[in-house]
């Protein structure tokens, strides 16, 4: 799932742009923020930001990647005084027939209970396959911190996936 | 540091049946109604800079009328007082100059005001 260009040979008009990045930006920002609403709200001003500037831009993808990025950060220290609603629409789609309703609620309970921080590190690993270094160069964190991070990550989400799967077991 | 992931394949292979929502439908309109509140042209300032430079040029055409409107009205009244000056004694004249000396300048009826002292 790794929808990067160079910025060369972007597509200049706002609706080929958004085709092209929002589904990869979107996918982004949910993980780092964890409520649709949010999600939408960053990849909204990410956009907003780039309208009629496109052609000074050198890289589109990367400039937009890094304002959804500012923006979902942004949001949340917004939302330390006002958190949003928990009856929020799924955080996760199934890609595999292999898929189960139960087990995806539990999944996103464990990723929602991760810091923002561990989700980022967790989506750009696991849905980008990017490497520590790139994740670093991304986040601005030094690689070992990024690897911290996606440790302790799935460390909770072995922790919390471990409870339904002996559940089912045992059922 | 390490990106081997196979101690961690238990946790991988639940979250890689998964991945994050699309985005919805309406997200892309919205993103689209920017470009349009976005690129709305501006109104022109030029009605506005008309309308100012009309403005100005109609006060200063007043003030050029009334100034000369003024001078002509001054003009007037020092015709009306030489020629009342005129066959008049020399010290009454000087005393006349003295007085008009202290009149009030310029848009002082001067015929009104003091024609009627000096005569």
């Amino acid at each position: 799932m790794h929808d990067h260009d160079d910025g060369s040979g972007a597509p200049d008009t706002l609706a080929a742009m958004y085709d092209a990045h929002a589904p990869g930006l979107y996918r982004y920002a949910l993980m780092i923020v964890a409520d649709h609403a949010a999600a939408q709200d960053a990849v909204h001003q990410a956009f907003s930001k780039i309208v009629g500037r496109e052609t000074s831009i050198r890289s589109v993808s990367d400039y937009l990647r890094t304002a959804v990025r500012n923006e979902c950060f942004t949001l949340l220290r917004r939302r330390r005084l006002d958190p949003p609603p928990r009856n929020d629409r799924p955080l996760l789609e199934p890609v595999a027939p292999s898929s189960s309703h139960e087990e995806r609620l539990v999944l996103e309970e464990a990723l929602r209970a991760l810091p923002p921080e561990q989700r980022e590190v967790v989506f750009l690993k696991v849905y980008e396959g990017l490497t520590f270094e790139e994740i670093a160069g991304r986040t601005e964190a030094p690689p070992n911190t990024v690897a911290s991070r996606y440790r302790y990550a799935l460390a909770k989400l072995r922790e919390g996936l471990a409870v339904p799967s002996r559940a089912r077991r045992s059922g | 540091m390490t990106d081997d992931d196979t101690d961690d394949r238990d946790v991988l292979d639940v979250l890689t049946v998964y991945r994050p929502a699309s985005p919805p439908r309406e997200l892309r309109a919205r993103v689209l109604a920017t470009e349009k509140i976005t690129t709305r042209p501006r109104p022109s300032l030029w009605p506005i800079a008309a309308g100012l430079a009309l403005s100005a040029l109609l006060q200063w055409a007043a003030a050029r009328v009334d100034a000369g409107g003024t001078a002509a009205r001054d003009t007037s009244a020092a015709t009306q007082l030489q020629e009342a000056l005129e066959g008049v004694p020399d010290i009454e004249r000087l005393a006349a100059s003295y007085r008009r000396s202290r009149f009030v300048p310029h848009r002082e009826p001067l015929n009104t005001v003091g024609l009627d002292e000096v005569l």
